[in-house]
C-alpha cells in the first residue's frame, strides 16, 4: 500500500498522514468558498442600486455608517452560520441547522420560509432583469451612442406586456441552462461572471478617473441634449427642494433605523452554508470564507461608494433619488443607477456597453444563484420524504434536476405575472422580513446547539467551541444575531418604502409561509407514516455507546 | 454459497444499510446500536449491513515532549498538557476516523521519513481498532435475533478479511449469495472499479463484471435478491463526485464543484440485465440518493462518519417488493 502526504503543514507542526484511499477530495478550498459568496450578494446589482435606495430612503443616515453598521450586524450573522456550518458541515443551510438541534419540523419550516423568500425573489428580479436591468442598461446605451432604436427599446420594454413576455424568455433560457448540465452551465455562468465583474470595475475606474467638475459638466451636457434641460445638476437639485426635498444632517439613529439596507446589501454571504457538504476543512474554512466574503464586500462597497459620492455629490444623488421615488417629476430618463451616472461620464461605446451588460448580468446571474438553491432545498426535502421523490429526477444525459428546476422556474413564472399584472406584491411581499424570519429562528440553533446537543458540540473543532467569559461563543454569536434579527424584522415592517408591504396582508403572507411550512411537515409525516416511513426517525440520533 | 435460512417474517425483513464508516469509532457502535434504537421506535431491524470501507485514512501523530504533547488536528496545532485533554483528543480522533499514534520526537522523525514505516503503523492501527469494533459488535449483539453482515470495501486492506471471518456473529458476505430470510437472498461485493487513489481492491470493469455474472449465476429468485455491491452504478446519480484535475484537486466551476459521474459501467449492466429487487450501495459519500434503474431500486445512503453522523437506510421488504425505504441520519 503506497501512502501520500498532504495538507503542506509547515515543518515545524506535526503532519497528518492520509494513506491513498478514495473519498479524499471534499475540497471546496477557501477561494472558491470566498468566490461562491460573492456571487451570492451580487455584488454590481448592489452597488447600482444603494446610492438611490440610501438617498432616498435614509436621506439622513450616512452611507458609510450604514455600510458599516451593516458590516457589525452581518458580522455576528456570518459568525452564526459560520459557526454552525463548522460544528454541522452539511449542505443545507438552516433545514440541517435547525433540523439537527431543534427539531426537524422547525428545520423544515424555517427552510422552507427562506426559499419562498428566494422563489418570490426570482419572480421579482426576473422583471427587474427586463423592465430595470435591460430598460436601464439599453436606454444608457442608447443616449452613450445617440442611438433613439435603443432607448426607445429600453422604454418599450419596460411596459407589462414586453416585461412578461422577454421575462418570461428569462425563465425559459434559466431552464434550459440548467438542464443542459453542469459543464455547459459552468462554461456559461463563468463567461458572463467575467463579464459581470469587469464591468463593475470598469464603472469603479470611471468614477475614480473622473472629478465632480467634469461630472457636473457632462451631466448638464447630456440632459440639455436629451431632455432639452439647462444647468441641469443645479436644476435638478432646486426642482427637488421645490417639491419639498431638504438634505438632512446625518445622524446615528438615522443609520441605525437604516439597517435593513446595512444587511440587504451583504445578503448572500452565508450561502456557502447551502452547500456546506463540498466544502474542505469546513471546520475552518466556512467560517473564514464568510467573513472574508464580507469584509471584501465591504471594503469594494466603502471604495465605490466613496468614489461615486465624491463625483456625483451627496445633496445631488439625495435629490435625484427623492425625486424619483417621491414625486412624478423626475427629469432623468432613466431609473437613477449607479452605472447610469458612469455611462454619462465616459464617450467610449465600448465601457458603455460593457458597463449596461454588467448591471444586466449581475441581475440575471442572480437568477441561477437563486434557482440553484431552492432547487438544493428541495432536493434535500424529497430524499427525507417530505415533499415527493418525483422531485429528485435527473436528466439520463446531463444529470440535471428537471423536475425540480422546472418546479421552480414554474412558481417563479407565476410569480413574474402577479408581479407585473397584480398588486398582489405590492400588498403582501416584504422581502428582507420574509428570509428574516428563518436568520432570526436559526438564531435559536446556535444559541442551543451547547446545551441541546452536547455531542455535536464536544465534537465540534476547537473555533466552535470557543468561550467567551464562560459562554459558548456559539451561544454570544446566535444572541446577538437574534437580537439584530429582531431589529430587522422591526426595521422591516416599519419602512415599508424599502423593504416592502407592512399591512395585515404582508403580516398574514410572512405567517402563512412559516405556518405552512409546519403543516407541509406534518401532512408529509403523516402521509409517510402510512406507508411505514417515520420521519421522525431521519435525524434520531442513535446511542454510540 | 448459502450461509444460513431464515423463516419470512409477517411484518416484512427490516434491513438497516451503512457504509464508508472508514475508523470512525462512533460510526460504528452507533450501526451496531441500530437495529436496537429503531426497533424501540417500532422500526423493526432485522438486519444490519455495512457495506464495505471500514478502515480509516489517516494518522495523527502525538508528538510526546516531556509530559506534554502536540499535534496537529482540523486545521489547528493542538497542544495537550494532561492526560485528561489527550484523552479527549484521542477521542476527538476516534470520532473523525483517524488513528492517534503518540510518539517521541525521535520516532516521530522516523516515521515522517520513512514510508515503510508509516505502512506497518497504518496496517496496525487499522486492524487494532477493527478487532476492537468487532469485540464490540461480537458482545453487543450475542444472543438478539439480529443478523450482521459487514463487508469490505475498495479501501480496506486484504488483512480485514482475516479479522471478519474470526468475528463471532459477524458475517462477511462478500463475494457470496447469502439468503436473508426465506423470500430474500442478497449477492455481495466489495470491490470497486479502477478509481485515481489505487485502492486495494479496485479491479478493472471486466473484472467486477465477471465477478458479477458468477454471483448472479447462485442467485435463486432474482426478482426478490438485495445486491450488496460497495461501488454504484454508473450513471445512476449516485455515483457524482468531484471532477479532478491532474493534481487530484476537484475541478471548480461557478456553482462549486464540478460533479461526474463515477461508478461502476458493470454494476449497472449487471443490474440492468437481471433486475434484483434492490441494491444497497456506498463508495461515494457525497452523492446519497436513491434511483431507479428499471425495477431495481437502488440506495445510496452515503456518509458522514468524519463527523460522527452515520448515514443509513432503513428498507422494509415484504412479500417479495420494497414495502418501504428512508435515508436516515443518526
Amino acid at each position: 500500500m503506497a501512502l501520500g502526504e498532504r495538507g503542506e503543514i509547515a515543518a515545524a507542526r506535526p503532519q497528518l498522514f492520509v494513506r491513498q484511499a478514495s473519498g479524499l477530495i471534499r475540497e471546496f478550498g477557501f477561494l472558491d468558498t470566498f468566490v461562491f459568496n460573492v456571487i451570492g450578494y451580487a455584488l454590481g446589482l448592489v452597488l447600482a442600486v444603494t446610492p438611490f435606495f440610501a438617498g432616498a430612503l435614509f436621506p439622513g443616515a450616512n452611507i458609510f455608517l450604514i455600510l458599516t453598521l451593516g458590516l457589525v450586524l452581518s458580522l455576528f450573522n456570518g459568525l452564526t452560520y459560520g459557526l454552525l456550518g463548522a460544528a454541522m458541515p452539511r449542505s443545507g443551510g438552516e433545514y440541517v441547522y435547525n433540523g439537527r438541534v431543534l427539531h426537524p419540523a422547525i428545520g423544515f419550516m424555517s427552510n422552507w420560509g427562506f426559499s419562498w423568500s428566494q422563489v418570490l425573489g426570482i419572480g421579482i428580479y426576473t422583471q427587474w432583469t427586463i423592465n430595470y436591468a435591460l430598460a436601464v442598461s439599453a436606454a444608457t446605451i442608447g443616449y452613450a451612442t445617440g442611438s433613439d432604436t435603443l432607448v426607445d427599446f429600453g422604454s418599450f420594454i419596460s411596459r407589462p406586456w414586453p416585461s412578461f413576455l422577454l421575462g418570461t424568455l428569462v425563465l425559459v433560457s434559466v431552464v434550459v441552462v440548467l438542464l443542459a448540465g453542469m459543464r455547459f452551465l459552468k462554461r456559461f455562468l463563468n463567461a458572463l461572471f467575467v463579464l459581470a465583474v469587469a464591468g463593475s470595475l470598469a464603472t469603479l475606474l470611471v468614477f475614480l478617473a473622473n472629478s465632480r467638475e467634469t461630472f457636473v459638466a457632462k451631466f448638464n451636457q447630456f440632459m440639455q441634449s436629451t431632455q432639452g434641460m439647462s444647468d441641469a445638476y443645479a436644476s435638478l437639485i432646486a426642482l427637488a427642494q421645490t417639491n419639498g426635498f431638504s438634505l438632512p444632517s446625518e445622524s446615528l439613529g438615522a443609520a441605525v433605523l437604516a439597517l435593513p439596507l446595512g444587511y440587504w446589501v451583504f445578503i448572500g454571504f452565508t450561502y456557502s452554508a447551502y452547500i456546506g457538504g463540498e466544502i474542505k476543512e469546513p471546520q475552518r474554512t466556512q467560517t473564514r470564507a464568510i467573513l472574508a466574503a464580507l469584509a471584501f464586500g465591504y471594503l469594494f462597497y466603502m471604495a465605490a461608494l466613496w468614489a461615486y459620492f465624491r463625483v456625483v455629490g451627496r445633496e445631488f444623488n439625495h435629490a435625484a433619488a427623492y425625486l424619483e421615488y417621491n414625486t412624478d417629476q423626475n427629469p432623468l430618463p432613466v431609473a437613477g443607477v449607479l452605472n447610469f451616472f458612469a455611462g454619462i461620464l465616459t464617450d467610449n461605446v465600448l465601457l458603455n456597453v460593457l458597463i449596461g451588460a454588467s448591471f444586466f448580468l449581475w441581475h440575471y446571474l442572480l437568477l441561477f444563484v437563486m434557482v440553484t438553491i431552492v432547487v438544493r432545498n428541495i432536493f434535500a426535502w424529497a430524499f427525507d420524504h417530505i415533499m415527493p421523490m418525483r422531485l429528485t429526477e435527473v436528466t439520463e444525459k446531463s444529470h440535471a434536476p428537471w423536475v425540480a428546476t422546472i418546479v421552480v422556474a414554474g412558481l417563479a413564472w407565476v410569480l413574474l405575472w402577479a408581479s407585473i399584472f397584480t398588486p398582489l406584491f405590492d400588498y403582501v411581499f416584504n422581502y428582507i422580513a420574509i428570509f428574516s424570519v428563518a436568520f432570526w429562528i436559526t438564531s435559536f440553533a446556535a444559541i442551543l446547539l451547547p446545551y441541546r446537543r452536547r455531542d455535536l458540540f464536544e465534537a465540534a473543532p476547537p473555533n466552535v467551541r470557543r468561550r467567551v467569559f464562560g459562554v459558548p461563543l456559539l451561544t454570544i454569536a446566535g444572541t446577538v444575531n437574534l437580537i439584530l434579527f429582531s431589529l430587522i424584522l422591526y426595521s422591516s415592517f416599519t419602512l415599508p418604502a424599502f423593504s416592502g408591504p407592512v399591512g395585515p396582508f404582508a403580516l398574514a403572507f410572512l405567517l402563512g409561509i412559516y405556518v405552512s411550512g409546519f403543516l407541509v411537515y406534518f401532512i408529509a409525516a403523516a402521509l409517510r407514516r402510512r406507508e411505514g416511513i417515520d420521519l421522525n426517525l431521519l435525524y434520531g440520533e442513535i446511542p454510540p455507546e | 454459497m448459502i450461509w444460513f435460512r431464515k423463516h419470512a417474517r409477517p411484518e416484512g425483513l427490516g434491513i438497516f444499510f451503512c457504509s464508508d464508516v472508514h475508523g470512525s469509532s462512533v460510526c460504528f457502535k452507533k450501526f451496531v446500536n441500530a437495529a436496537t434504537y429503531y426497533r424501540q421506535r417500532g422500526h423493526p431491524v432485522h438486519c444490519l449491513v455495512l457495506g464495505g470501507d471500514l478502515t480509516g485514512k489517516l494518522i495523527v501523530p502525538v508528538i510526546r515532549e516531556g509530559s506534554r504533547y502536540r499535534s496537529y488536528l482540523l486545521g489547528r496545532e493542538v497542544e495537550l498538557s494532561t492526560d485528561a485533554e489527550l484523552r479527549d483528543f484521542v477521542k476527538q480522533c476516534e470520532t473523525l476516523g483517524a488513528y492517534p499514534a503518540v510518539l517521541t520526537a525521535e520516532e516521530y522523525e522516523a516515521f515522517r521519513t520513512d514510508p515503510h514505516q508509516r505502512d506497518s503503523v497504518f496496517t496496525r492501527l487499522m486492524l487494532e481498532r477493527l478487532e476492537e469494533w468487532l469485540a464490540f459488535a461480537s458482545d453487543r449483539l450475542r444472543g438478539q435475533d439480529i443478523a450482521c453482515y459487514i463487508l469490505p470495501g475498495n479501501d480496506d486492506i486484504p488483512e480485514v478479511d482475516a479479522l471478519l471471518a474470526q468475528a463471532p456473529g459477524i458475517v462477511n458476505p462478500d463475494r457470496t449469495v447469502v439468503r436473508l430470510d426465506d423470500v430474500h437472498e442478497m449477492l455481495s461485493l466489495g470491490l470497486s472499479n479502477p478509481t485515481p487513489f489505487n485502492c486495494p481492491r479496485d479491479v478493472p470493469e471486466n473484472e467486477l463484471a465477471r465477478l458479477l455474472d458468477e454471483l448472479a449465476s447462485r442467485v435463486e429468485r432474482m426478482e426478490t435478491c438485495v445486491f450488496t455491491v460497495h461501488v454504484p452504478p454508473y450513471n445512476s446519480g449516485l455515483d457524482f463526485a468531484p471532477a479532478l484535475d491532474d493534481q487530484l484537486r476537484p475541478r471548480m466551476g461557478p456553482q462549486g464543484v464540478e460533479m461526474v459521474p463515477v461508478g461502476s459501467t458493470a454494476v449497472r449492466e449487471t443490474i440492468l440485465t437481471y433486475q434484483p429487487l434492490l441494491g444497497l450501495h456506498g463508495h461515494i459519500h457525497e452523492s446519497k440518493g436513491i434511483a431507479r434503474l428499471g425495477r431495481t431500486l437502488c440506495i445510496n445512503a452515503g456518509s458522514e462518519y468524519s463527523d460522527g453522523i452515520l448515514r443509513g437506510a432503513l428498507v422494509t421488504l415484504r412479500e417479495g417488493r420494497v414495502a418501504s425505504h428512508v435515508l436516515v441520519s443518526g
